[in-house]
């Protein structure tokens, strides 16, 4: 599966999916710092990962093989990330709704902040 | 030729309980994925940490992400970083055409560019260590003050630092970029280590006649690498 | 049961076909190496038996009597650590697990036997650096090391938490292989359809090995950053939140449970089905419900931290989620019982430990249940009823299925019979044994008596009295079981091949197995445990004694 994936993909395929990486990478900045004004803000964090959840896929997909590879290396690899939102989702949602500790009055906040 | 016949008893090797090289070879690379996906939870409770912590004190890590990180450096290390994932690919595709010598040449460039990431590192982490932007209980720069030095600046991003709640965790940001990007320096040492063993074993010429089943393992173990610093970038640098 | 009256002991097997101390400590043989960790968790298991005694014996007088409260404290973390890292993680999945699997699919190895081997040395490295950790630091945060006491202790918790991260690695890499073992290894004809249940298990097992043990690794890496540098992330002074700690630790504390529990199921339904000698009931639902139970153990960690300070949505939706596990256990539970319905019951020792792994899990999943319901869990946390609980789950079935399989594959390791007799008497002790330790620790919770204190209310001592009494019987059972076993390595009847007559694809080589195995190719036609029609002819026995 490898060598009919090599030759179909020689090196210039390879260096295209490099530069639209760094395109990505310039419109993350771009996106976050530039026109940061024309993004609403709940629209940032979304945005920036998107750009980076499509990075990872090109990086995945192409460079890491995971085209070629057998189904059950992508499984495993999705799962993991499943994962890892599932993790994020509930423990955040955990403090999100928590509402008292997201207040300034949260213990330690004072100490952290110091003298105003 | 005697070495072809030599060269293809090698690259049709494999261990007695696999059927064939490639029965192994796909083993081999299930097999790496399995870790890599570990690496994947290993890194998850450090951004499920920041983003709780980002969640909490959103004002304080924007000023700080804004203010007292360096987006050129980090934009820098993330094409390092990508152009070092192209040059690792080559490889790959060197090896698969039995070119040694080239797979080294790549690897090496590869290196190269990962010692350059660490330079990189080097001086974001001293710059950090001078201003005492450091986690807990080192963390001594004075907010207050800094905040009024740097209000020309947050005026041009388009902050109010008037409308901000800065203060409440910051030292945290500073534990959280320390922690992060600690352990992904040090995922770059091993990774350096790693194609640097692989280097000099096709300099040696193994990779003429032998699968290359290795350097396609280490080549994932860095796009890894690679991976998570694409993370990385934009919710430490940008958000 | 007596052994086939012409079973003769092989000439060669794995024991005797390299010899030599070095030939053992650097084998790639998945036998030998389970073998070795089969020493090295039966050695955890006797130094956590001991220290339970003697928290048990501190517990006989309501004050203190024995020990300190300090030392008390250094008893039970001492006790948790022992038994959960280094006895429950990887008692099942290493020993039979590395025993089995491989032949159990037909092949002559586990994947990557070098790795394998790896990951016995690191656990022995990882067991005796938190051991000594442990004792030289005097650490008293119990097994679960929550912070902020973990962090602000004066005790020399972070070496500890690296002996963690490193035995952690252990299970991580065994996992792994076991995973690539079980897609890249199976002999011709075996597709997933016709697995046997413990590879089954093994491998929901090894998902969870591999996905959540990262967590708990850098999470003790983080306590171990936090005590060193002063990081601050779990500290509130700092702005950090403890009660991320606890959701991490219990992202991973939580499925690790079904890593103990997994294989202990899979045990169970291959003793099931040799001894009611049919293919258990509900094939494919108790499959499809081991995957069910090592996915759904993931989303129900929250449980534990109902009264950490969690919000109430959170908490409101681990509740509801908890339920879940439930219902794939109770799937398997109603299937090993329809199992036995009707079933040619060949009544030995592995089949009662069975018996009584079932009933364990019954009452230790149902207090389970209700532990998981916020309103009760308020009032029972932290008390014996807890304790209770989760020693009758980990202990009571775990342990059940562990000596289950001992007795079970006994034969197939060492080419030895038990003795049924002995046998049975241990595992009677063992039974009522455990049932009077933990049944009153049920009651002393229900009553309010609150865990790892060494002093109690003298209200609560005729069950503490109870319980104790009940932890030496368990004790006593244990080592009579151990001699006992001992004694049959030596002295044994010869078993033959297939002592009794199980038709799992393990049992269809000689006893002890030769060194990859098979003497020939395994090629599979029929599911395992196929008791209809007359058995498979077995080559294997005539090759062997061609070897001879």
């Amino acid at each position: 599966m490898n060598h009919a994936h090599a030759q179909h993909h020689g090196l210039g395929f390879f260096f295209g999916i490099l530069l639209s990486l760094l395109a990505l990478t310039g419109l993350t900045y771009v996106t976050a710092r530039v026109w940061s004004n024309y993004v609403p803000d709940v629209l940032h964090v979304p945005l920036a990962l998107t750009i980076a959840l499509v990075k990872a896929g090109l990086v995945a997909w192409f460079f890491m093989h995971l085209n070629a590879h057998a189904p059950v290396n992508r499984a495993y690899f999705v799962l993991a990330l499943c994962f890892v939102a599932l993790m994020m989702t509930l423990i955040v949602g955990d403090a999100m709704t928590r509402l008292p500790t997201a207040e300034p009055n949260f213990p330690g906040y004072q100490e952290v902040r110091g003298a105003p | 030729m005697a070495s072809n016949e030599a060269a293809a008893v090698e690259l049709t090797a494999h261990a007695d309980h696999f059927v064939d090289a490639a029965h192994e070879r796909r083993a081999a690379q299930f097999g790496m994925w399995l870790f890599l996906a570990n690496e994947i939870l290993l890194f998850g409770p450090l951004f499920t940490a920041f983003a709780l912590y980002r969640y909490l004190y959103r004002d304080t890590f924007a000023y700080l992400s804004a203010v007292h990180l360096d987006w050129k450096l980090g934009t820098v290390n993330t094409v390092v970083l990508l152009v070092s994932s192209f040059t690792v690919v080559v490889a790959g595709w060197a090896a698969r055409c039995r070119r040694s010598i080239w797979v080294g040449h790549a690897l090496i460039a590869t290196i190269v560019l990962a010692g350059g990431f660490l330079v990189v590192k080097y001086f974001e982490y001293t710059h950090k260590f001078h201003e005492g932007l450091l986690p807990g209980k080192y963390f001594t720069l004075d907010l207050a003050h800094d905040v009024a030095l740097h209000m020309e600046s947050l005026r041009e991003m388009g902050l109010n630092p008037a409308q901000m709640r800065i203060g409440p965790g910051a030292s945290m940001f500073f534990a959280l970029y320390f922690l992060i990007t600690g352990l992904h320096g040090l995922h770059v040492v091993i990774g350096m280590g790693v194609l640097g063993w692989m280097a000099v074993r096709a300099y040696r010429g193994e990779f003429a006649v032998r699968n290359d089943t290795p350097v396609e393992l280490s080549g994932l173990y860095w796009h890894l690498v690679d991976l998570i610093w694409i993370f990385v970038y934009p919710t430490l640098y940008l958000l | 049961m007596s052994p086939a009256e012409s079973a003769h002991f092989p000439r060669w097997h794995f024991f005797n076909q390299t010899t030599g101390v070095m030939s053992w400590l650097t084998t790639l043989d998945h036998k030998r190496i389970a073998l070795m960790y089969f020493g090295a968790v039966v050695s955890a298991l006797i130094l956590g038996g001991l220290l339970a005694l003697g928290i048990r014996l501190e517990l006989f007088n309501p004050e203190p009597s024995l020990v300190d409260a300090q030392t008390y404290n250094r008893l039970f973390t001492l006790h948790g650590m022992v038994m959960v890292f280094l006895f429950m993680v990887p008692a099942i999945p290493a020993v039979f697990g590395n025993f089995f699997l491989p032949m159990m699919l037909g092949a002559k190895d586990v994947a990557f036997p070098r790795l394998n081997l790896a990951s016995f040395y690191i656990y022995v490295t990882g067991a005796l650096f938190t051991l000594w950790a442990i004792v030289h630091g005097g650490v008293d945060t119990g097994w679960t090391f929550y912070v902020p006491y973990s962090t602000t202790s004066v005790v020399a918790v972070a070496p500890v938490m690296l002996g963690i991260f490193i035995v952690g690695l252990s299970s991580i890499l065994t996992g792994l292989n076991f995973i690539v073992t079980t897609h890249t290894l199976r002999a011709p004809g075996l597709n997933w359809g016709r697995l046997p249940l413990f590879v089954w298990n093994l491998y929901g097992t090894s998902i969870i090995s591999v996905l959540a043990t990262p967590v708990i690794g850098i999470v003790a890496l983080l306590v171990a950053a936090e005590i060193i540098f002063g990081f601050g992330l779990f500290d509130p002074a700092r702005g950090g939140d403890p009660v991320l700690f606890q959701h991490l630790f219990w992202f991973y504390s939580h499925p690790v449970v079904y890593v103990m529990v997994l294989p202990a199921m899979g045990v169970v339904s291959e003793v099931f089905a040799t001894f009611c000698r049919r293919q258990i009931f509900g094939y494919k639902m108790l499959a499809v419900a081991t995957l069910g139970i090592a996915l759904v153990g993931f989303f129900v960690w929250g449980h534990h931290l109902f009264v950490a300070g969690q919000s109430t949505f959170d908490a409101g939706i681990f509740g509801v989620l908890s339920m879940l596990v439930g219902v794939f256990t109770a799937i398997k539970v109603f299937n090993w019982v329809m199992t036995l319905y009707k079933g040619a019951v060949d009544f030995t020792v592995p089949f009662a430990l069975a018996c009584f792994f079932l009933y364990f899990l019954i009452f230790g999943g149902m207090t389970g249940i209700a532990l998981a319901v916020i309103s009760l869990d308020v009032h029972w946390h932290d008390t014996y009823y807890v304790v209770a609980h989760f020693h009758f789950v980990m202990v009571g079935s775990v342990m059940m299925a562990f000596l289950a399989a001992v007795h079970y594959w006994f034969p197939k390791m060492f080419g030895r019979m038990y003795s049924e007799r002995v046998a049975l008497s241990a595992v009677a002790f063992i039974f009522i044994g455990f049932n009077l330790t933990f049944v009153p620790q049920f009651l002393l919770g229900n009553m309010g008596m609150p865990r790892r204190y060494h002093q109690y209310l003298p209200m609560f001592q005729s069950l503490n009295v109870a319980s104790t009494m009940g932890a030496f019987i368990l004790g006593l059972g244990m080592f009579l079981s151990l001699f006992a076993l001992l004694w049959a390595l030596k002295w044994g009847a010869v078993a033959g091949d297939n002592p009794f007559h199980s038709r799992g694809y393990e049992w269809n080589t000689a006893s002890p197995p030769v060194q990859h195995n098979f003497h020939t190719p395994q090629v599979i036609v029929d599911g395992p445990h196929n008791y209809e029609g007359p058995p498979a002819a077995q080559p294997t026995a005539k090759v062997a004694h061609g070897v001879e």
